[in-house]
């Protein structure tokens, strides 16, 4: 009886938003957005966020808030939107993990059925780093040191299964060099070792090598995109200089739970898409070493479903896996 | 006297209006985050970063460094006043600023914590002035294996030494450290003892954990002492600190500044460490070691002292290097970024208004904290008239608060509750809680450390006793593991009641 009791009262109130969601569309938003960030307040994303959320807020007329939900990958924040009621009150600020992590851990979602794609942010670039003890001026160089080497080298990464680990993971399989994978909590940590020469190389964010690449502290070989960085001058890409069709970047996209109605995404793409191409944002993600993309919502969901498609291949290539 | 110009131009920068406003914001904002359980430097920092994008960057960042080293003042207040740790830094001040504390002596206590923190956070301003580039450089010397020896230090020298009994402490510390090992293996990813809980994937947080043994443990001992438990009486003279107090601190005040600033220093240690090291110092140098846990004001003022100190030492790979060594650093280096300052050697040069400016203003903000928290001193030890029938509900509201709002999480709410039972529990059998706590806050970033020093060394062990910095360290961890067994047989026979 009891449990009849429930279930009925759950169908109601299930049937409740499904009545309600003409209306809900004409009054959106009728209550302040969150927005999640699956990491620990201080980061790149969360940094993003917080300067956009004033100028969303201005331009939805709602305010606008981070909620931080760190942890286990960014699988946590991930599953609470996918979870979330679908009204365009929940959002996600996610990095490439979004499609990486559901490969490597157990989640209980799927990326590609219980999300509205709503924009990219940015994109953003890492660059291949050595120590200045490694004697290679170049890609070229450094892989044929590794070969004859390999128990000498070490990579960091800012943790197991980040995109960095696996960028490694990637030049591994493109170069058929073999080195240790040296996880950190995060980049930053790794910064004194790689320094101090206890760990050869890494792949980091462009703007976080910047300062030693210029005083000479390590030296960069290569960019992981199709195209040379401006702040990088002189740096090729690894596709040039001998990693054929290697081609790694960083990104941030915006998400919804499944089931959102179609006028809501729209207009969240559309003020989202906005503020990321305002003078603010890509001033801002200049100043790290990224480029704002703001695209349409057809164009950034083909771009998950590559980007999943190719990580699964790379991750089952590589065999990496959390075991 | 280049020093006396570029601190003259620091002040000149520090004191036009607007960067006063901001230093005093920054001060009091970070007193009450650090009081907080709820929200931690990190995410206190965060939620200023929009405010902080739309000013000019000295100001930026005199603001966000006012919140970080106000926040080790304000960890003070509740640790004193309710047994509850604000920051994983102030849970050494916990045991004896809590017994104080319950002995009427509050007032002394938060003084002391004041002037221990002004001393050795101004000392830590004055070498960051002094000293940067060298100890930079220096800190860089060490690595994995200096940071695990370090740790495995810490813990050994507080499990050791807090409580009555190694035995026990040993014991809390292996607990802890097993509780550390619950969730995704840091290195490999391969989660452990989750039981495929999402929630457990990430680990038992310390702060549940902390909260529940400290705070709510103490509010369940106080339901057992029901009868007894009056209005605490505190007279005026018990509130003003005394001049015993003083001598008794000024010692602990040098050393706690002096270890909390060379442990900042290191990026991959931090202020926890310093302070328990400190605590642990005091305890061994001090005549009367039994009496610490009771209310001895040194074991307030040194780890008070210490991390204070620790935030002008992290300050210095973060200036001179760009290497933030903790979360808090990290949002400031994100935060020089955005203003596209690029920390290194080049910024003393470049951006000489900027860097002296920040300075300049960490002196000044370290003047308006004593100021603030001597003045309210009154204030907050009128807390404890409250009759307990009050209080420990209002404690309590305060743990559940404070844990709810870091994750939203009823997991960790369940997680403290739990562990309030443990506390208590463990309060009355004479197991002390700091061991196990602190297990907990370091375990994983031993186990890192470990496993990157045994990654990069190919599984040879030795690497812990090759490497000079490392061998010191770890000779003296052997030293405090085998002290009972060392004294007894290389040193005087040890008479009957002294405790070892």
């Amino acid at each position: 009886m009891k449990i009849e009791a429930r279930a009925c009262a759950l169908l109601l109130l299930a049937a409740v938003p499904a009545v309600q969601a003409q209306s809900d569309v004409a009054a959106y938003p009728s209550r302040p957005i969150r927005i999640i960030v699956p990491l620990a307040a201080g980061g790149a994303i969360d940094t993003i966020a917080r300067v956009m959320s004033p100028q969303l807020s201005a331009r939805l007329g709602q305010s606008v808030i981070v909620d931080n939900r760190a942890g286990a990958a960014e699988t946590i924040g991930t599953e609470l939107t996918a979870r979330a009621t679908p009204d365009g009150h929940t959002v996600l600020m996610a990095s490439a993990s979004f499609v990486v992590s559901p490969q490597l851990f157990p989640v209980r979602y799927d990326v590609l059925k219980d999300f509205t794609y709503l924009t990219q942010v940015t994109r953003q670039p890492y660059v291949l780093i050595v120590h200045p003890s490694v004697p290679a001026a170049s890609a070229r160089e450094l892989i044929a040191w590794i070969k004859v080497n390999p128990e000498r080298v070490n990579f960091a990464s800012a943790g197991t299964g980040s995109l960095m680990h696996l960028t490694g993971e990637l030049f591994k399989a493109s170069t058929g060099v073999s080195m240790t994978h040296v996880p950190y909590k995060g980049m930053a940590l790794a910064y004194p070792d790689i320094l101090a020469g206890r760990v050869q190389l890494g792949f980091p964010a462009i703007i976080t090598a910047l300062p030693h690449v210029r005083t000479g502290k390590i030296r960069a070989l290569g960019v992981t995109s199709r195209v040379p960085v401006e702040s990088l001058p002189g740096v090729p890409t690894l596709h040039e200089s001998g990693v054929a069709d290697f081609e790694v970047q960083q990104w941030y996209g915006v998400y919804a739970p499944a089931g959102v109605p179609a006028a809501i995404a729209a207009r969240l793409n559309q003020e989202f898409a906005a503020v990321t191409k305002g003078p603010e944002i890509v001033a801002l993600l200049a100043a790290s070493g990224s480029e704002a993309v703001g695209n349409a919502r057809a164009e950034f969901a083909a771009h998950v479903r590559s980007e999943f498609v190719r990580w699964r291949k790379i991750i089952r290539d590589a065999n990496v896996s959390v075991k | 006297m280049d020093f006396i110009s570029n601190l003259s131009l620091g002040f000149s920068v520090a004191f036009t209006p607007i960067n006063m406003v901001v230093v005093t914001l920054g001060v009091i904002v970070g007193t009450v985050i650090g009081a907080l359980p709820g929200i931690g430097p990190v995410a206190g920092l965060s939620i200023l970063i929009p405010l902080a994008f739309g000013m000019n960057p000295t100001s930026a960042m005199i603001l966000m460094c006012g919140v970080y080293y106000g926040c080790m003042y304000g960890g003070t207040i509740t640790s004193v006043l309710m047994n509850v740790p604000g920051e994983s830094s102030s849970i050494m001040t916990c045991l004896d600023g809590y017994a104080m504390a319950r002995k009427g002596r509050a007032g002394p206590a938060l003084t002391i914590a004041a002037i221990g923190s002004f001393v050795a956070g101004t000392f830590s301003v004055v070498m960051l002035t002094l000293l940067a580039p060298p100890i930079a450089e220096a800190a860089l010397r060490f690595g994995p294996p200096e940071y695990f020896a370090l740790m495995l230090l810490g813990l050994s020298a507080i499990s050791g030494l807090t409580g009555t009994s190694r035995a026990k402490g040993y014991a809390m510390a292996f607990v802890g450290l097993a509780l550390a090992m619950i969730g995704l293996d840091p290195i490999g990813g391969a989660p452990r003892y989750t039981f495929g809980s999402l929630e457990l994937m990430d680990g038992i947080g310390f702060l549940p954990v902390a909260v529940g043994m400290f705070g709510l443990g103490a509010v369940l001992g106080m339901i057992d002492q029901l009868l007894e438990i009056q209005v605490m009486k505190t007279s005026l003279r018990d509130m003003l600190i005394t001049k015993q107090d003083i001598r008794d601190s000024t010692m602990p005040i040098v050393r706690g500044g002096i270890i909390g600033f060379v442990v900042g220093v290191l990026p991959g240690a931090g202020a926890t460490i310093a302070t328990f090291l400190a605590y642990a110092a005091e305890k061994r140098i001090s005549r009367t070691p039994e009496l610490f846990g009771t209310g001895m004001i040194a074991g307030v003022a040194s780890p008070e002292a210490a991390n204070n100190a620790s935030t002008g030492g992290a300050m210095i790979p973060l200036l001179t290097l760009g290497i933030p060594g903790s979360g808090t650093t990290a949002v400031m280096l994100g935060v020089l970024t955005l203003f596209s300052l690029q920390p290194g050697p080049l910024l003393f040069s470049k951006n000489p208004d900027f860097v002296w400016g920040l300075i300049a203003s960490m002196y000044i903000g370290n003047v308006m904290l004593l100021v603030l928290n001597i003045a309210f001193v009154p204030a907050f030890v009128a807390v404890l008239r409250v009759p307990y029938k009050v209080l420990a509900p209002l404690i309590a509201i305060f743990c559940v608060v404070g844990v709810y709002s870091v994750n939203y999480s009823m997991f960790d709410l369940w997680v403290m509750l739990g562990f309030g039972v443990v506390g208590y529990l463990t309060n009355k059998m004479g197991y002390p809680q700091a061991p196990l706590v602190l297990a907990l806050v370091l375990g994983g970033q031993m186990e890192v450390s470990l496993r990157q020093s045994l990654k990069m060394s190919e599984a040879d062990l030795s690497t812990f006793f090759t490497r000079p910095i490392s061998a010191t360290i770890m000779a003296v961890v052997i030293v405090i593991i085998l002290w009972p067994v060392l004294n007894r047989f290389l040193f005087k026979p040890v008479s009957n009641g002294r405790r070892t």
